[in-house]
């Protein structure tokens, strides 16, 4: 028996905003086949609007994390149109540049504002410090509540399921599929593109403003590459277009580095050396393009003893 | 009054002049045929018609819209589908998702109905599905629905592309080679299925082919391209005989 400890509930709770960040990238990079290593930069956003508002301006957690998130889909939709415009490798250099922006922006917001005031001489209406800069950003009123971190993680889930299984979710993976076959049927593909870079970066927002009310002190530096890359590392392991896969993907790489914590040195080398190894047996990440209720389903109509079709059986089986 | 009317549409990339004053007006149901040998410029004809190139010069009209300068989504939303050379499917996709997804731009819902799923969410859904189904049924592809659509063997996917175009309900269907690849029996298949969907849906069809006696057989009028320029253009009769078709196409006697 596992005592449960504050060490675990903090695990937990990173798993939990793992599981938005990494289920709100597979939007743009699985679904829509726009890969973007960029998703650091709106988590940023998320957590400074989100920190600034409640400790600065009192305002009520959820009402802060709104506001984040919806700053981050305004970035994600103001920027998403001239970036999408590339393809490929290009868009990842580019929206790895725009979260280098972000942090840049964060770290140096004050001095610029500051200037900026001082110029039209509004230096006493403009607080001296509101990001704080490279010292970070300490002392956010705490919200340490798994609560809200799973209710959040549920609801993002529910809704990009709900896109995902729809029509505009059609228009969504048509575009990763194949893009000029989409446009040439009459879908709007820049529009579909940009949306969906919105709302991934929506959920990072919220993700960030989870990160943030949880640890109470953040810093620009903890939105860098590194963490864009552990969340396309959660993505790509569970499966590229499975949502479910995402979720066990975050689960997966939030547990194994713990869990590798009795190898005390040798767990950076153990860890790639796994995720290397799980790359190679399955390409396709764990979950490929299916859902875990279809996996689960095929599974059950064979336990019944029904004999269901195997998934890839020669298609032409006419009953 | 036409369904499409090109009027001296012109491509020039860099100093070549990819297609040169190509002018074409189909009625509505009409069958024409596009012909010309490798690297005449058909597809490129395609792609100006479709809005998937911008042409350099001339003037596309469709059903009475000017439609130049129009992007390919918009082009296809006015009724002009083409398929292409090179089969373009979703690919892991079921095959009932790629129909589905060429009713998109007709969709009764938006992004918040689908996320609250409102009823008109459902009721738009379940009318979808059973159009796709009855078009399904209508190619002989209702076994294969729930398939993935890349595992389907050529053919079958051949047959697809054109089902998830004639899904977004067009009045003028660009088929770029349909026949290609397919094997003697499927093309005679092929050539009854588009007969009759023509007759079915009333609709007009370019097409791109290299198979003559495809071609001859289905076609009510004939372009020849070369060098992207319509050297002749008639019956599939006076084409046969045309000289200088002749010339084009197994070169001068000598």
């Amino acid at each position: 028996m596992i005592e449960i400890s504050s060490y675990h509930i903090q695990v937990l709770a990173f798993m939990g905003i793992n599981i938005i960040l990494a289920v709100s990238l597979n939007l743009i990079n699985g679904f829509t086949g726009q890969f973007s290593l960029g998703h650091a930069g709106f988590m940023a956003i998320g957590a400074y609007t989100a920190a600034i508002l409640t400790k600065a301006c009192g305002w009520p957690f959820l009402l802060a994390t709104l506001a984040g998130a919806l700053l981050a889909f305004a970035f994600g939709l103001l920027l998403g149109i001239p970036i999408l415009r590339l393809k490929g490798d290009y868009l990842a250099i580019a929206t790895f540049g725009l979260s280098e922006i972000v942090r840049v922006a964060i770290v140096n917001f004050d001095d610029v504002t500051m200037k900026a005031a001082t110029l039209v001489g509004l230096q006493d209406l403009v607080p001296k410090e509101i990001t704080r800069g490279a010292l970070g950003y300490p002392a956010i009123p705490e919200v340490k509540s798994l609560v809200w971190i799973y209710g959040w993680a549920f609801v993002t889930c529910l809704i990009l399921r709900n896109i995902v299984r729809s029509s505009e979710g059609r228009a969504i993976s048509s575009i990763g599929e194949d893009e000029l076959a989409a446009e040439s049927l009459g879908i709007n593909t820049a529009r579909y593109k940009t949306l969906s870079f919105a709302i991934g970066a929506f959920f990072a927002g919220v993700a960030g403003a989870l990160f943030a009310h949880w640890v109470t002190y953040i810093k620009a530096d903890l939105f860098k590459i590194d963490k864009s890359i552990e969340i396309l590392l959660m993505v790509v392991l569970g499966g590229m277009g499975s949502l479910s896969g995402s979720v066990l993907g975050a689960v997966v790489l939030t547990l194994l580095p713990e869990y590798l914590r009795v190898f005390a040195q040798w767990r950076m080398v153990i860890y790639p050396i796994l995720l290397i190894l799980l790359m190679l047996t399955r390409p396709e990440g764990l979950l490929g393009r299916r859902e875990l209720s279809t996996i689960l389903g095929v599974l059950y109509t064979r336990a019944m003893g029904r004999g269901g079709p195997a998934p890839g059986n020669p298609p032409v089986a006419a009953e | 009054m036409p369904l499409l009317e090109a009027e001296n549409v012109s491509k020039v990339f860099g100093g070549l002049t990819a297609v040169k004053d190509f002018t074409l007006s189909m009625e509505p149901g009409e069958m024409v045929g596009l012909i010309g040998p490798n690297g005449a410029g058909k597809t490129t004809v395609f792609n100006l018609l479709t809005g998937f190139i911008p042409p350099t010069t001339g003037k596309i009209v469709l059903n009475d819209k000017n439609v130049t300068g129009f992007k390919a989504y918009q082009v296809a939303q006015q009724g002009m589908v083409r398929t292409f050379q090179n089969i373009r499917m979703f690919s892991n996709l079921t095959v009932l998702d790629n129909l589905k997804t060429a009713q998109h731009f007709r969709t009764g819902y938006g992004i918040g109905a689908a996320v609250m799923r409102l009823p008109t969410y459902y009721s738009e859904e379940k009318r979808i599905h059973a159009e796709c189904m009855q078009l399904l049924e209508r190619l002989e592809l209702d076994q294969v629905a729930g398939e993935i659509a890349g595992s389907l063997p050529y053919g079958y996917q051949k047959r697809l592309e054109i089902a998830r175009a004639l899904s977004v309900r067009p009045k003028l269907l660009l088929l770029d080679e349909p026949a290609a690849g397919l094997n003697p029996t499927e093309t005679r298949e092929l050539l009854g299925r588009l007969t009759n969907i023509r007759k079915e849906f009333k609709l007009a069809m370019l097409l791109i082919e290299h198979d003559m006696k495809f071609v001859m057989g289905i076609c009510e009028r004939i372009l020849v391209l070369v060098y992207g320029e319509t050297i002749a253009q008639g019956l599939p009769e006076e084409i046969r005989k045309n000289p200088q078709v002749l010339e084009a196409y197994l070169g001068t006697e000598g």
